[in-house]
Order: C-alpha cells, then sequence, then structure tokens
C-alpha cells in the first residue's frame, strides 16, 4: 500500500470515521449515492463509529492460506455489533488467545499495526482499528480458562 | 426475434500448466471451434491477465493469437470471478442485438506461476479495498466472519458445509474431469487444515489454470439454425449486492440472487420444479450453501453433477463458461459417466448460477436443449 493510499484511508482505519444515512440513520463504512440500509439518497453525514460493540461472529485464521510462510500467530477475525453498524474487523494481537471466549462480549476499538505491514523494508508502516478486550474482560475469560485447565488437569 | 445458440464448446482440463501461458491455454480452447469457421466478435474473460501477467489489453492479445483481424468486435470483461458468466451475457446481449452473428466467448486463467499465497491475494482482490481490506480483512477472513454467523443462525456446527463438499467431491470423482484423486468423506473433510474456522481448506475450490470456449450464434427461425445448434440460451438475469459483506442488509442470505432467479422463471415461463440441472457456482461451499437455501427444496433438479468449482477446481473468471460447457454437454446427452438423465431429454431446461466475490454478483443463465 502506497503512502497516499494510506493517508486516504485515514479517516476510517484511524479516526474510525463513518458515514451517516440523512433519512434512517444506519452508519456505513463507505460512502454511497443511496442508503444501503433504506435506499435513500439523502446526503449521508461524516460520523464516528461507535467506541465498540458486541462479538457476533468470529473467525480464526488458520495455516491452509495465510501461515504457508509459517507465521505462527493465528489471526482472528470478529463482526462487532453496535446500533446501527455492524463492523468487521481483526482482533488485537494481545487478545488472540482469548478468541474462543470473547463470543458476545463487548470489545472496544483500539488502534493497532495492520498485519504484513513492514514485511517490505520500503513499505509504509500501516495502523488501522481493531478489536481489543478491556482489562475486566480480560481476566474474566483469562480466569475462566484457568478453571478449566484445572478442571481438566492441564 | 433472434434466438441464441451454442453450438460448440471446448473445456480444457484443469491442471498447473507450467508449460503453457495465458495466450497459449486460450488458443488451446479456441483452435477446435475456429475449425467451424471465423466469428465475427470475440468477447474475452481474462481477469487473471493484468494482475498476474501484468498484461493489460489481454482480449486484444488472444484476437492476435487466434489469428481474428480487420472488422472483429473485440471486447474484453472484467468482474472478477464472475467474468466469464459476464462475457456469456454480453455475448447474449450482442448477439439478440443484431451487433454480432457468431461470438467466439473465451474464458481464461493462468495462476500456476504464483505461490499459493500470491494465489490467496488474489482472491483477497475481490474484497472491499476500501472497507475490508483497510481493515486488515481478507477473502478467507470474512468468509470466515460469514459462515460463522450462517453456521450460528442454523444452530449447527460445520456439519452441513462439510457434506456439501463430500457431496460435491463424490460427483466430480463419478466424471472423469477432476483434479482429486479420491473422494473425501464429510469426516475426512472436517479434519482438514483450517482456513478460517469454521471453514477449512477444503471449503474452496483450488486455483488452477485452464480455459473454456464457446461458440455462440444467432438466428431467427429453426430453419436457418446454426448447425450443431445443440442448445440455447433463452433468458439471463443479473442481481448484485454490496461487495462488503457486512454492509448488506442481511449478509447470509443472497435475496437479490433469489429474486433473480423467480424473474428468469417467470420469463421462461417456467416452474422451479420444470429444470433438470441446476448448476451452481461454488467457489465456497458456504455460497452453495446460500444458494441452496433460498431454492424450493422440493425439486427434480441434479445439482453441479461435475461437483463443480470444488470437486473440479477454479479457473478464475471462466466459471461462468465452465457451467455453460457443462450445460452445452449435459443437454446435449454427451456428458458420458456424469450425465444427469432428464437433461438429455428433449427441450430440458439448466439453471446456471454464477456468482462473484462473496456473493457481490449474481449472473443466471436460462438453457435449453434442442436435440
Amino acid at each position: 500500500m502506497t503512502p497516499s493510499a494510506l493517508w486516504r484511508r485515514r479517516t476510517l482505519a484511524l479516526q474510525r470515521t463513518a458515514w451517516r444515512c440523512g433519512a434512517c440513520g444506519a452508519l456505513s463504512l463507505v460512502r454511497r449515492l443511496a442508503c444501503r440500509s433504506c435506499a435513500s439518497e439523502a446526503r449521508p453525514a461524516a460520523a464516528r463509529l461507535p467506541d465498540g460493540g458486541k462479538v457476533a461472529a468470529l473467525s480464526v485464521g488458520g495455516a491452509a492460506f495465510e501461515k504457508l510462510d509459517q507465521v505462527s500467530i493465528a489471526r482472528v477475525a470478529v463482526l462487532l455489533e453496535a446500533p446501527g453498524v455492524s463492523a468487521p474487523c481483526l482482533l488485537a494481537h494481545s487478545d488472540a488467545d482469548l478468541a474462543a471466549g470473547l463470543r458476545q462480549a463487548w470489545l472496544r476499538f483500539a488502534v493497532r499495526r495492520m498485519p504484513g505491514a513492514g514485511a517490505d523494508a520500503d513499505a509504509p508502516i500501516a495502523y488501522t482499528f481493531k478489536a481489543a478486550a478491556d482489562r475486566p474482560t480480560r481476566q474474566r475469560i483469562q480466569s475462566s480458562q484457568r478453571e478449566r485447565m484445572k478442571r481438566n488437569g492441564t | 426475434m433472434i434466438r441464441v445458440a451454442v453450438t460448440a464448446a471446448a473445456c480444457l482440463p484443469y491442471a498447473q500448466r507450467w508449460d503453457a501461458s495465458l495466450t497459449d491455454l486460450a488458443r488451446e480452447a479456441a483452435e477446435p471451434l475456429l475449425a467451424r469457421g471465423k466469428p465475427d466478435s470475440l468477447i474475452c474473460a481474462l481477469p487473471t491477465a493484468a494482475t498476474v501477467e501484468a498484461q493489460l489489453n489481454g482480449a486484444a492479445l488472444v484476437a492476435d493469437r487466434l489469428g481474428l483481424r480487420g472488422d472483429t468486435l473485440v471486447l474484453g470483461m472484467e468482474n472478477g470471478d464472475a467474468s466469464g458468466a459476464a462475457a456469456l451475457h454480453t455475448a447474449f446481449a450482442c448477439l439478440k442485438s443484431g451487433m454480432a452473428k457468431r461470438t467466439l466467448v473465451l474464458g481464461a486463467s493462468k495462476v500456476s506461476d504464483q505461490s499459493e499465497i500470491a494465489r490467496s491475494e488474489l482472491l483477497d482482490q475481490l474484497i472491499d479495498q476500501e472497507c475490508e481490506r483497510a481493515l486488515g480483512l481478507t477473502y478467507a477472513s470474512v468468509a470466515g466472519l460469514m459462515a460463522d454467523l450462517y453456521l450460528q443462525r442454523q444452530g449447527v456446527a460445520s456439519v452441513p458445509l462439510a457434506e456439501l463438499v463430500a457431496d460435491n467431491y463424490a460427483k466430480a470423482c463419478r466424471g472423469d474431469e477432476t483434479y482429486l484423486k479420491a473422494a473425501l468423506s464429510a469426516a475426512e473433510i472436517r479434519r482438514d487444515l483450517p482456513l478460517s474456522s469454521p471453514l477449512v481448506r477444503a471449503d474452496t475450490a483450488p486455483l488452477l489454470d485452464g480455459a473454456c470456449a464457446l461458440l455462440v450464434e444467432g438466428f431467427e427461425r429453426d430453419d436457418d439454425a446454426p448447425r450443431d445448434a445443440r442448445i440455447e440460451i433463452t433468458h439471463v438475469a443479473s442481481a448484485i449486492e454490496s461487495v462488503a459483506v457486512f454492509e448488506r442488509r442481511n449478509p447470509t442470505t443472497l435475496a437479490s440472487l433469489h429474486a433473480a432467479i423467480g424473474r428468469i422463471l417467470r420469463a421462461g415461463r417456467l416452474e422451479f420444479s420444470d429444470l433438470a440441472m441446476l448448476l451452481v457456482d461454488n467457489p465456497l461451499s458456504l455460497l452453495e450453501a446460500l444458494v441452496l437455501e433460498g431454492l424450493p427444496q422440493s425439486s427434480r433438479a441434479q445439482v453441479n453433477p461435475d461437483g463443480g468449482l470444488l470437486g473440479r477446481g477454479q479457473v478464475f473468471g471462466a466459471s461462468g463458461l465452465i457451467q455453460a460447457y457443462e450445460a452445452f454437454i449435459q443437454l446435449s446427452g454427451a456428458a458420458g459417466a456424469r450425465q444427469c438423465k432428464p437433461a438429455a431429454a428433449q427441450g430440458a431446461h439448466a439453471l446456471a448460477i454464477a456468482l462473484g466475490g462473496l456473493g457481490t454478483q449474481a449472473f443466471v443463465t436460462l438453457f435449453r436443449g434442442r436435440q
């Protein structure tokens, strides 16, 4: 990705700027002439995405496609649902081990480094928003993981 | 009224063709068809030409290799992995309007020069670069989220998708055009390498080299029908959704596709139960499941007797033409071991559904046998 492309994408990726329909209020990640939800052609207004949302879907990237280069860390994608919007994004790397316990959990959006960025020495380092668990959520899942391991004797 | 017939079709075996370039593949597929006479138009679907071979104007290059000169109309279609179906529908429109009389429609893809990671990046180009890719997502991760939502809605684990893949493998192995050495069972498929949970690698069709060519001709009356007009394309319809999956009203239904199927059947004055065969594009098992879910269940139509893309492999951008090739051999009773018996009856109908991206575009084509 070129620096100018990254610069163009900063409003969504870094500032979480979406577009709110003037008629029904639905949020869209890209600007359209007609609302995806109500088909209204009312001019959309720039609006910030909510601070986070509930995990409606979760997918753990495996070794078949993305990791033939032996990258060892699972890449987790989540779909966060908040009023008026469903936002797919990656899960923050620090929470990847907790993925199994994150269904229906509330996660916040946080700016993190894009995967793969910097692999090419000349490529600019890119950032985007990802979903991250707050400390209480992380502690709750870690403690339930510990209890499960204790029960299983592992 | 001008009618449109497919008079000849050729499809190369899908493989890793290290020895052949994109134009070699296109030439090999088109050569037997050109023996019937020069077409007045060529419509090409070569979506990998620009991205894999860094070759723009691929249609003109193919026309040059086929020896087409002078006043031949040459068009190139780029609709991602649905380019072949888009080319077929464009040929239909050209013939119906009288703009062309005999059209060669050609789809080819050359991917084996690339590593598997680079091939997967080809699929990543099908998702919305401005919102999905900008957030670090890939084709596989968006498909995984879709599949997770779908299975939650169904209230089941991955069972129906694995069984659907196994069914396609079994059909492909009954025929003789597959990359598979043996048909795997659903249990074996569930043990495959994870792709993006709940999907495993077997839920996607491997990308292979290949080419498919069709000769499509216009005519007005039965007595002036071209020689070997074995099947007709009677109606076409299309549908479009947002490229970004989660910007759709409902990401786990293909409502506009099912509306297009309803339109085409009404135009053809057919009921769904009248269809002898259904060809469903399945680069991803989930997409086939979503297509079938919205269709009437009480149908005698056999689905994908060739195993579809999951069973045969994917020639990126040519799948809509390969469906037309399958309709051509099935409706003319020449499909050999994988012949669908109802399709061989005189006047039988087949419906082909070609998909682009993760259900973004759909091209629906109704074929009728003429034997």
